[in-house]
């Protein structure tokens, strides 16, 4: 600047302006020019790259200017004493310098750190997967559920096996087993409440698939531990699903595949909306595609209708209502239990009625409340060769709490929740029943100080009123973001869980079991890159133990407390641990409209529990599980081309010759899978043809084997089928132009 | 020859010693016709940093903040860098929090909020769209209770069907109604003052103009 007002003093001589003008013009240089200092350098990023158009000013003055394309400034001010210089700019870190004016030139050079955007944000996320929209970053979306080959036939269950932590089932076994934890210690939570029976019925040793279509959620979270003190009664693992708000329009779908038919609709009326669908289901044309490896004297066969009413009352307010009804029947020919060398006949026939509701409300900007309550009602009419079996049960709970959102940085988290779980079984002759009340309550904090670190402790308390017992489970989980696109997570708690029904059901009363967990991740996203990996240990105790005195024996029959004597006694001596490591990568950006995931676990984890005679590695564990799954989307001819391939290393198996207890393993488990869908118009209906298969090369996996009393004699345990063809359509029959498309 | 160089001279000494006595209006009206005027993507940044200190000097104004961010939407909208396009937006932000601060329940702060939200889904719909959507809805609607006649309201709801597949519910057909309702009130809009914001109807013309492609 000074250099202009002289060239311009000049300028003003040479043209020898009137006197007056020059006399003015160097007193207004005179006055300016007073006591100023200039501030003058250079800003550049961390390598030396000159940074333009950066703001360099004086904190709370009007001085200051803006970087030119050499990075360069220069700006003059007439402040004294103790300054702060700021300097700024879009997409770097803001930097200021003190400074005090004494001289009357300041060179300054800034080095800017470059800055990440704050949608990166800081997430607890250990030991947990979620499928979620509502983030703008996100490791799965909700769609990525539904595409993944291999989930068709065994619903949202078989999407979630695809992710670490999770033991590949080979089709003997229902339910999901994480992290070394059996079925039993999974559960599936919609929209804050249990539900008591997420799976289809079935005979044993066929694996069912869960009830839920997976486009009925818009959120996923699947916990292999650490979870939130909202739940309780799972020693592993919760499955949180969150049911979709509003729907976009009104629709009608039909769909026809090899397992039947079905229909739904959505009917949108201003800020509320009905949703229906029916659906009649029979495996015939499914199952005669290929050779089944049991018979299937009556193939699964039933329908079901389920309901929703959806009202958005404003904003944030939602008033969800859902009721579902399914009655499914089956015959199969099985290893008897008892005589593993002899089948049985084996009929199911499951009614299931379930009942959802929920309301949240926010009451001011700050103070949100939640109640929900569902009923639920299941009843199986099994036939077991001679024998009757009738099991029902019936489940009411309901949960209410508060979440205070003192600020972005701090919110609280309050609630109750009840509920009465009521089972009666009658086999044969025999009656049995129990009924239980669980209450809890549990509260949780929730605070970020810095946008770098978050933390959640908690605490939960429950109260069995058939154990006669309660428990307090504190629990913790943080956060650290490491760099812009890293964080670390950590969570610990404890985990309790009620005695299975079995041991209830034939008048035990023990205690709790218990479980705790401790685990570490470390999180790497970038664009459409994400890289995980996550250690944990888990130790149980608390376990139920059976003891039979001195001629102790094990059976693997589940079924051993109708036909075999009752132990002579039980308790919570039993114990055990799962240690083990997690990864997960996944690009979306290697090759575009490609899209892959690798996610591997290794498990190592041995219990004495329930009539093990010895700590060992329990039947249903893989130590190593490897899941590829992979989507190409072919633009061009609109196809979608979906393959998982699926590892598990051989699971032990019981031989009662053998002199190790569980020392035998199965031959390792591979499968591959694949879904093509091809979307289309025909007059005028969006349609969408898909067709699957899975298990392509025809792979004859064994999954264990099963023994006879003696040991003589051994049958292969086998999933219900090798390789499979589905074939199915669905059809928008809500209206659409062609030329929308 | 005189006059033309003390007339040079006069303009040279005012916009010297002016530079601090100039109203915020006044600071406003050249940094946005610079900023109106750039066509490349290092003019506009450079008449945004413009606006930076326009803040700096007037920080306890709101609409210097609202300016300012503004601009940073605008520059977000024109650059093609994902990573870029968001921390121009995260600024933004954070001035539109400072002039929310100083003036609440403004309604043209919340149609910028909108706005910027809208800009988030621009940089990746597949992802965004439910977040931001909701970041959406929730400002355009604090928005609407206080005056629903806006006609920047009605050039954002216009957004919503035009960049949408017509296979999902949207298209140009659609969005044209908006547009057009939205040139009718900005004909009608009070351009008095920078201080009673009038942004928009430029922007306006370029989407409805495609509308009629």
């Amino acid at each position: 600047m000074r250099r202009i007002y002289f060239l311009s003093i000049w300028f003003v001589l040479q043209t020898t302006l009137m006197k007056r003008s020059v006399i003015f013009f160097l007193f207004i240089i005179g006055f300016n020019s007073y006591s100023q200092t200039t501030i003058k350098g250079k800003v550049t990023d961390k390598k030396g790259v000159p940074i333009s158009f950066a703001n360099v000013f004086l904190k709370n003055s009007m001085d200051g200017t803006t970087t030119d394309t050499l990075g360069l400034f220069n700006f003059k001010t007439q402040a004294k004493d103790t300054q702060v210089v700021v300097v700024s700019f879009v997409g770097y870190q803001e930097f200021s310098q003190r400074i005090i004016i004494i001289d009357t030139v300041y060179d300054l050079n800034f080095k800017l750190k470059e800055e990440g955007n704050t949608l990166n944000e800081i997430v607890i996320n250990a030991g947990t997967m979620e499928a979620t929209n509502d983030r703008a970053i996100a490791v799965l979306r909700p769609l990525d559920i539904v595409t993944t080959a291999g989930a068709m036939s065994m619903g949202l269950a078989g999407a979630i096996q695809t992710l670490p932590g999770v033991q590949r089932n080979g089709g003997d076994q229902t339910g999901l087993f994480v992290r070394g934890g059996d079925a039993s210690e999974t559960s599936f939570i919609i929209d804050g409440l249990t539900v008591q029976n997420a799976f289809m019925s079935g005979p044993p040793g066929v694996g069912q698939r869960s009830r839920f279509n997976p486009f009925q959620f818009k959120g996923t979270s699947f916990s292999t531990g650490g979870y939130s003190v909202r739940y309780g009664q799972a020693l592993s693992s919760v499955i949180d699903l969150q049911t979709n708000d509003l729907p976009e329009k009104t629709t009608l779908t039909a769909g026809l595949n090899f397992a039947g038919v079905n229909m739904s609709g959505t009917k949108l009326m201003g800020n509320s909306a009905i949703e229906y669908t029916g659906y009649y289901l029979n495996f015939s044309p499914y199952y005669g595609t290929a050779k089944t490896n049991f018979n299937f004297f009556q193939v699964p066969q039933g329908g079901g209708f389920s309901t929703r009413f959806v009202s958005k009352l404003s904003d944030k307010d939602y008033f969800k209502m859902s009721l579902t009804y399914g009655l499914t029947q089956s015959g199969i020919e099985v290893p008897d239990p008892n005589n593993p060398q002899n089948t049985v006949r084996f009929n199911v026939q499951n009614e299931n009625t379930l009942f959802n509701t929920s309301y949240t409300h926010f009451i001011n900007d700050k103070l949100r409340s939640f109640t929900a309550f569902s009923f639920s009602n299941n009843t199986d009419e099994n036939q077991w060769s001679n024998y009757k079996q009738h099991n029902n049960d019936t489940r009411i709970q309901g949960r209410t709490e508060l979440k205070y959102y003192a600020s972005n940085k701090f919110s609280l988290l309050g609630g109750i929740e009840a509920q009465k779980y009521s089972y009666t079984q009658n086999f044969d002759s025999t009656f049995k029943n129990f009924d239980e009340i669980l209450s809890a309550a549990y509260l949780e904090a929730e605070y970020k100080p810095a946008r770098w670190f978050a933390i959640k402790p908690g605490v939960r308390s429950e109260y069995s009123q058939i154990l006669a017992k309660g428990n307090i489970s504190p629990r913790l989980s943080l956060a650290v973001k490491t760099g812009q696109n890293s964080q670390i997570s950590m969570a610990s708690g404890m985990f309790y869980q009620t005695p299975q029904t079995m041991y209830l059901l034939f008048g035990y009363r023990p205690d709790f079991q218990q479980a705790v967990h401790y685990m570490a991740n470390y999180q790497w996203t970038k664009g459409d890159r994400t890289f995980r990996i996550e250690g944990y240990y888990k130790s149980y105790s608390q376990l139920i133990k059976e003891y039979n005195g001195l001629n102790s024996y094990y059976t693997p029959n589940p079924y051993r407390f109708y036909f075999n004597a009752l132990p002579q006694k039980i308790d919570n001596s039993g114990s055990g641990y799962a240690q083990g490591i997690d990864f997960f990568w996944r690009d979306k950006v290697l090759i575009k409209n490609f899209d892959y995931w690798i996610s591997y676990s290794y498990v190592d984890t041995k219990r004495l529990y329930q009539n093990y005679i010895a700590s060992a590695t329990p039947d249903f564990v893989s130590n190593h599980n490897l899941n590829v799954v992979a989507k190409y989307f072919i633009e061009k001819i609109k196809t979608n081309i979906s393959a998982t391939y699926s590892y598990a290393s051989g699971r032990p198996y019981y031989n009662p010759l053998a002199t190790d207890f569980f020392g035998d393993k199965a031959p390792d488990y591979n499968n591959v899978a694949v879904t093509i869908s091809y979307i289309t118009t025909v007059k005028n209906v969006f349609t969408v043809f898909y067709f699957g298969m899975d298990n392509i090369t025809n792979n004859k996996n064994v999954l264990g084997y099963r023994y006879s009393f003696n040991g003589q004699y051994r049958s292969p345990v086998l999933p219900p089928l090798y390789r499979t063809f589905f074939i199915g359509i669905n059809l928008s029959l809500s209206p659409f132009k062609k030329d929308e498309l | 020859m005189k006059t033309k160089i003390a007339t040079v001279l006069t303009l040279f000494c005012l916009t010297v010693g002016t530079m601090k006595s100039q109203t915020l209006e006044e600071a406003l009206k050249t940094s946005l016709t610079k900023f109106d005027e750039a066509k490349t993507e290092q003019e506009m940044i450079a008449a945004s940093s413009q606006f930076d200190m326009i803040t700096n000097k007037w920080n306890d104004q709101w609409a210097a903040n609202f300016y300012a961010a503004y601009s940073k939407i605008k520059v977000s909208l024109k650059l093609t860098d994902k990573t870029k396009r968001d921390q121009y937006l995260d600024a933004a932000n954070l001035l539109l929090e400072k002039a929310n601060k100083l003036s609440p329940n403004n309604q043209e702060i919340f149609i910028l909020y909108a706005w910027a939200a809208k800009a988030r889904i621009a940089i990746d719909g597949k992802d965004r769209w439910k977040k931001f959507g909701e970041v959406y809805d929730d400002y355009i609607a604090k928005a609407k209770k206080i005056n629903s006649e806006n006609p920047r309201i009605f050039f954002l709801e216009g957004q919503g069907p035009f960049y949408k597949p017509k296979m999902w519910g949207g298209g140009k057909d659609k969005a044209k109604p908006y547009f057009e309702k939205a040139k009718e009130l900005f004909a009608k809009e009070d351009r008095s003052s920078l201080l009673k914001p009038y942004w928009g109807e430029k922007e306006n013309e370029e989407l409805l103009k495609q509308c009629n492609e």
